[in-house]
C-alpha cells in the first residue's frame, strides 16, 4: 500500500465536522489557482517591461518589480467566485529622485503604461489613483501598480511612495517597506500540519484530487499549451501558505466577508474598507493557530476586534505599523475617524456571532445557505451545499459513510460488508445508488 | 428491518406484503416515512422496477417547485402499477446499473438511500439544484406522447405525470 492510497483512505473516512468542512469549501472557492497566480505574475512583469521599454517616459528607469499586499503573503482571493478574476498589487521601483513630484510620477507612469495608439495597453482601462495606477485586463484581472523609489542607506527594500489626490490637491511622500512586511509575514505566520492534511483531504473528497495532483495537472496543461517547454523537468510542487496555514485561510475568508459588507450594505456605502495589510499585521499577533478553521476565523476576528476595543478605550484611532519597518504606518488612511473602526468592530462581531451560531445549530442546509450567502455573498452557500453532496457521494461510493438509525449520516471506516457495524452503530449502505427520475412517461417515472 | 430500525412500526396486511412507518431525519427536519414491500413470487419474473419497495414521504409533504429546470419534483415516480396509492414514490436506484434486487436488505439499501434522497431534496428546495447523484431517463428516440412533452414544457424536465404505463413485467 503506498502513501498516496493511504491518504485517499484517510480523506474518505475523515470525520470533519460538517460546519468546518463547509467553511473549508467556501475558502477553496475563493482562492485563486496556481495558473491564475502565474498569469498574474506574468501580467505585472509584462507591465514592468512595458514601462521600461525604449521610448517610454520611464525608459530604462525600472529597477525592480515585485508583488505586494495579499499576493505577496499568499492570501489573494478571487474578486468573483465564478470568474477567474482577482486583483494584484505590485510595487514598481523606479530609479528617479526620491523627492520627485508625486503628481508628475503618477501621471508619467500612467502615460508610460498607456503608450501610443496601437501599443499593447493603449486600449486597456487604465486609471490613476492617489498612490498607484490600476490596469484592468480584458479578462477582468486588475493590477495596481504602485511607483516607489528605493531609499538608500535604509534597511532592505525600504522605499518612498508618491501620494497625490487631485480632489484635495493633497500630496506627499511616505516611507514604506511592503517587501519587508511580506518577507516578515511569510517567515513568521504559523502553519499547521493537522489543518493542512484535513484541508487537502477535503479538497480530495470534493474535487477528486489533492493539491499536489491539481498543481501537477495544471502545470502539465500549461506546458502542453506552450509546446517548447516539453523537455523541462517537472518541478517539485510548492505548497503555498493558503493550503497549510489556517491563519492565511482565515484572512482570506475575513477579506471576503469585508468585501461583501462594504459592497452590499447601505451603512458601508462610500466608506473606505479596512485595508488587508492591517488585518495581516494583526494576524501575526493573534497567538497560536487553531487546528480548526471555524475556530481560527473566530479567533482572528476576535483579535482584530480586541485591538479596536483597546484603541476605543482611550478614544484613539487604531495604530498598526509595519513590524518590519515601524516608520511605515499601515493605519495612515484607515480609520479616518473612530466611527470607521467602530463599524468594522461591529462587522467582526457579526461574523463571530454567525459562525458560532452555526457551530451551535449544527449542519442544516437552510442555515448554511442563509449564513454563508449573507457573510460571503455570491452563492457561497450554494457552493458549500454542492460540495457537501459531492463529498457525501464520494464517501458513499467508497463505503465510507454510515447512517445512524435516525437517518443522519456519519463518516465510517469502510466496511467489509454492508450492514450494521457493531462498533459505531452505523448502518453502512450496501452500495452507492443513483436517484432516478426522468422524462420518459412510458416508464411511469417523472 | 426490526433489528436495525427498532423504532419503526410494521404492519403485515397480507402474507407477502409488509408496510413500515418510521422517521428519517437527515438534518433538522424529521420526515414520517411509509415503505411498502411485497415479497415476489418466485415465478413472477418481474423487473426490479416493478418489485421495488414503494417509499413515500407522508409528512411534511414533498413540495414541488414549478418551473424548476430539474423538474417540479425531481427523482420521484408519480404512480406505480402495483398500487393505487397516489404517490409520489422516491426513485432510489438505477435499474440499468443493477443497483437493487429483491435479494437486498431494505435496511442497508432502501432506507439509507431514502435518507440521502431527503438530504438532496432539502438542498434542492433551497437552491433549485439537485446535488446528489441522479439520472433523468430519456428514451433514445425521445418519442414521447405529445401531451407528455407539453406537460414537460410546462412543469419542467421531470415533472410529467405518467400517461402510458411502462411494461414493468420485462425482466
Amino acid at each position: 500500500m503506498n502513501v498516496r492510497t493511504n491518504f485517499e483512505d484517510y480523506a474518505r473516512s475523515l470525520d470533519i465536522d460538517p460546519i468546518e468542512a463547509a467553511l473549508m469549501d467556501v475558502a477553496r472557492a475563493i482562492q485563486i489557482t496556481q495558473s491564475m497566480h502565474s498569469e498574474a505574475e506574468a501580467h505585472y512583469r509584462g507591465l514592468a517591461s512595458h514601462v521600461d521599454r525604449p521610448g517610454s517616459p520611464f525608459e530604462d528607469l525600472v529597477a525592480e518589480i515585485y508583488a505586494s499586499g495579499s499576493f505577496a503573503i499568499h492570501a489573494p482571493t478571487r474578486s468573483r467566485i465564478k470568474r477567474d478574476q482577482h486583483d494584484v498589487d505590485a510595487v514598481i521601483e523606479l530609479s528617479i529622485p526620491p523627492g520627485s513630484d508625486p503628481q508628475w510620477v503618477l501621471q508619467t507612469l500612467y502615460k508610460a503604461i498607456k503608450g501610443d495608439p496601437g501599443s499593447k495597453y493603449h486600449g486597456y482601462l487604465i486609471e490613476k489613483n492617489s498612490r498607484c495606477v490600476t490596469v484592468t485586463y480584458p479578462d477582468g484581472v486588475t493590477v495596481d501598480l504602485m511607483p516607489v523609489v528605493r531609499l538608500l542607506g535604509t534597511p532592505e527594500r525600504v522605499a518612498s511612495l508618491f501620494h497625490y489626490k487631485p480632489e484635495t490637491g493633497d500630496q506627499y511622500h511616505k516611507e514604506i517597506n511592503p517587501k519587508g512586511f511580506a518577507d516578515h509575514f511569510n517567515e513568521n505566520v504559523e502553519t499547521n500540519a493537522v489543518f493542512q492534511d484535513r484541508f487537502d483531504a477535503r479538497r480530495f473528497l470534493v474535487d477528486g484530487e489533492t493539491y499536489e495532483t491539481m498543481a501537477k495537472r495544471m502545470a502539465s496543461e500549461a506546458s502542453s499549451r506552450t509546446a517548447i517547454k516539453a523537455d523541462t523537468q517537472p518541478m517539485p510542487v510548492h505548497v503555498p501558505l493558503d493550503q497549510k496555514s489556517p491563519r492565511v485561510v482565515a484572512l482570506q475568508l475575513i477579506k471576503r466577508f469585508r468585501d461583501k459588507r462594504f459592497r452590499k450594505h447601505d451603512d458601508h456605502s462610500g466608506k473606505r474598507k479596512p485595508p488587508s495589510i492591517i488585518m495581516a499585521a494583526i494576524a501575526l499577533e493573534a497567538g497560536p493557530v487553531q487546528d480548526n478553521l471555524v475556530d481560527e476565523v473566530v479567533a482572528l476576528a476576535t483579535c482584530m476586534r480586541r485591538r479596536i476595543q483597546n484603541a476605543e478605550r482611550s478614544l484613539r484611532l487604531l495604530d498598526i505599523r509595519n513590524p518590519a519597518h515601524t516608520p511605515d504606518v499601515f493605519t495612515d488612511r484607515w480609520p479616518e475617524q473612530r466611527s470607521d473602526q467602530q463599524l468594522w468592530a461591529r462587522d467582526l462581531q457579526t461574523l463571530i456571532d454567525r459562525l458560532q451560531n452555526l457551530q451551535h445549530v449544527g449542519f442544516d442546509p437552510a442555515v448554511i445557505l442563509s449564513t454563508f450567502d449573507d457573510l460571503f455573498g455570491e452563492k457561497a452557500g450554494e457552493a458549500a451545499l454542492r460540495a457537501y453532496h459531492d463529498a457525501r457521494t464520494a464517501q458513499l461510493e467508497y463505503g465510507a459513510l454510515g447512517m445512524k438509525p435516525s437517518g443522519e449520516f456519519k463518516p465510517a471506516t469502510p466496511a467489509l460488508s454492508a450492514g450494521v457495524a457493531a462498533a459505531s452503530g452505523l448502518i453502512t449502505p450496501a452500495r452507492a445508488n443513483t436517484n432516478m427520475g426522468g422524462t420518459v412517461p412510458d416508464d411511469n417515472c417523472w | 428491518m426490526k433489528s436495525v430500525f427498532p423504532a419503526w412500526s410494521c404492519d403485515q396486511p397480507d402474507k407477502r406484503r409488509a408496510v413500515w412507518h418510521g422517521l428519517l431525519k437527515p438534518h433538522k427536519i424529521a420526515y414520517r416515512m411509509r415503505v411498502e414491500y411485497t415479497e415476489p413470487l418466485l415465478p413472477e419474473g418481474r423487473s426490479p422496477l416493478f418489485l421495488q419497495p414503494l417509499v413515500e414521504v407522508l409528512d411534511p409533504p414533498l413540495k414541488p417547485r414549478f418551473g424548476n429546470s430539474e423538474g417540479s419534483l425531481p427523482h420521484v415516480y408519480i404512480a406505480h402499477p402495483r398500487t393505487d396509492r397516489a404517490g409520489p414514490f422516491l426513485c432510489l436506484f438505477d435499474d440499468d446499473a443493477n443497483e437493487w434486487t429483491p435479494d437486498d436488505r431494505l435496511s442497508d439499501t432502501t432506507i439509507p438511500w431514502a435518507s440521502n434522497w431527503l438530504s438532496c431534496y432539502e438542498s434542492w428546495q433551497l437552491t433549485g439544484k439537485w446535488f446528489g447523484t441522479g439520472k433523468h431517463i430519456r428514451s433514445e428516440t425521445d418519442s414521447r406522447d405529445p401531451d407528455a412533452a407539453a406537460l414537460e414544457r410546462y412543469h419542467g424536465t421531470t415533472s410529467i405525470a405518467a400517461l402510458t404505463r411502462y411494461d414493468f413485467s420485462s425482466p
